[in-house]
């Protein structure tokens, strides 16, 4: 089934419509909030962006767009959930001071590292690179679901990727020096 | 030939694509189909007096709301003291020492530094607008393009999608300054693109100059000295500079020539290249950027709007790649 009819039947309250939508685009969802929050909220913010976009399905005006338009409300919530974030942060008592330095036993999860190194990257690269390198769409496959001509993810890749490199390199040379 | 494992990975690797490779491996885990998958499902209500009872709490809260709310459009305020929310006509001053945050309905946030001074346009419905009398605010909007406006009295900024700053002094002149995505800075029927970190200046009466990015190059201010006709100033030989200037250019170079060329069009009065520069100017990014389909050479001469900016559209990508990271 086209995205165009899996909207259309979606906004005119099909279930099982709405079910395919999750199916094809959770990947999508998961790997953009992926490149904005922390990943131990990644999960739980997937199931808040279906619940929104099931909220306001009816004003999907271009069934056939539903890929951007999840993208969008992944974003929005991504940001609502660092602004959450800081609010709460800023309400806090202050946090006690660490009796012990924080240790580093050499078992530092490298791909978290990874991850944040990619979400440090402007945010246009940091989506394409995580949807590419995680949830592993080639370009075409970003440029379809996204909305973005194929000549932006290319140049998001490629350049996103090529800062990433440099990032990663120099991190692990302070590492090392 | 160059691998293209990164845009396709059904293509056979190469060995400079060993860091990609890897990089897959490691983040692979944290796929989301790695990561058991849930299917959706709404969650069953399992008790039936739980949901009913719920369902008259939440009942009794829409009256309530229905019966209180302020039904008139408008923007939460937050952060300033004995205002709460601003309605079409209505002024927004920032008197006090910290950021003020609006809410512009369900797309966005402004963020009014202190000493600004804004007057609500449209709070709602197809478009969002504000008009920003004077002094600094910060957008962030995430919604369809050209939903949401900011007018100066310099020009009007058109939101694509984006996160600016938009500043206006006390005599009018205005900066704008994107940090992602896009902006369209237009007046009197010019339209000037600003990409991501770019900025652009205006000034009342005249609007919109010309976008750059960064410091711009003496090279390039010889060229813009030369384009508004004081070639005395410069040198002797304008042609030999200009052309000297287009054959080494950058990419970031080519979003300010874009609009030296475009700057025939509109009423706006901050740039007006001579004809001859604007033809090499054409030839030059002619060469690099090619005509999208159904565009013609006379199209653009003709200063077609639709062509004009289908051209300008093809380059974007261009622009987008020399944004500096801030």
């Amino acid at each position: 089934m086209s995205d165009a009819e899996l909207g259309l039947r979606a906004r005119s309250g099909d279930r099982e419509a709405f079910a395919g939508i999750y199916e094809r685009y959770a990947r999508l969802v998961h790997g953009v909030l992926l490149a904005h929050v922390p990943l131990a909220d990644v999960h739980d913010l997937v199931q808040d962006v279906f619940v929104l976009a099931l909220r306001s399905i009816a004003e999907l005006d271009e069934p056939a767009r539903i890929g951007p338009w999840l993208v969008t409300i992944a974003r929005h919530r991504a940001h609502d959930h660092h602004k959450r974030g800081r609010r709460e942060t800023e309400l806090d008592h202050a946090p006690e001071p660490a009796t012990t330095a924080p240790q580093d036993d050499g078992g530092s999860d490298e791909s978290e590292l990874v991850l944040a190194t990619i979400r440090a990257l402007p945010e246009s690269y940091r989506e394409t690179l995580v949807l590419r390198l995680v949830e592993g769409l080639s370009g075409p496959e970003i440029a379809e679901r996204t909305g973005l001509t194929h000549g932006s993810v290319r140049v998001n890749l490629f350049r996103g990727m090529k800062l990433l490199r440099e990032k990663l390199e120099r991190d692990a040379r302070k590492s090392t020096s | 030939m160059k691998s293209d494992y990164l845009w396709d990975p059904s293509t056979p690797p190469s060995d400079e694509d060993a860091d990609v490779r890897r990089l897959e491996a490691l983040l692979a885990r944290h796929r989301h189909a790695e990561r058991g998958t849930p299917r959706w499902r709404e969650r069953p209500t399992r008790r039936p007096w739980i949901a009913l009872a719920a369902c008259a709490a939440a009942a009794a809260v829409v009256v309530a709301w229905l019966l209180l709310r302020d039904t008139t459009p408008h923007w939460e305020v937050h952060g300033l003291v004995g205002q709460d929310r601003v309605h079409p006509g209505e002024t927004l001053e920032n008197s006090g020492a910290a950021d003020v945050r609006v809410a512009i309905g369900a797309i966005g946030e402004v963020a009014v530094a202190p000493g600004a001074r804004l007057r609500a346009e449209d709070c709602g419905g197809a478009r969002h607008s504000l008009y920003l009398e004077r002094g600094r605010l910060h957008a962030r909007i995430v919604a369809a393009p050209r939903v949401f406006q900011i007018d100066t009295p310099a020009g009007r900024t058109i939101d694509l999608g984006c996160e600016y700053e938009v500043e206006v002094r006390e005599d009018g002149a205005t900066r704008v300054r994107v940090t992602e995505g896009q902006i369209e800075f237009v007046f009197d029927g010019r339209e000037v693109y600003v990409p991501a970190n770019a900025r652009c200046d205006a000034l009342p009466g005249a609007g919109p100059g010309l976008p750059e990015f960064e410091e711009r190059s003496n090279a390039l201010s010889d060229v813009l000295v030369i384009a508004s006709g004081m070639k005395t100033v410069v040198a002797k030989a304008p042609g030999a500079i200009l052309d000297g200037f287009l054959a080494d250019c950058t990419d970031e170079d080519t979003l300010t020539l874009w609009h030296l060329y475009d700057s025939d069009t509109g009423g706006g009065k901050a740039v007006a290249a001579e004809g001859w520069v604007r033809e090499r100017i054409f030839a030059r990014l002619a060469r690099q950027f090619p005509f999208p389909h159904g565009v013609t050479e006379d199209a653009l001469h003709a200063g077609d709007r639709a062509a004009r900016r289908a051209w300008r559209d093809s380059m974007q990508p261009a622009w987008r790649v020399q944004g500096r990271p801030r």
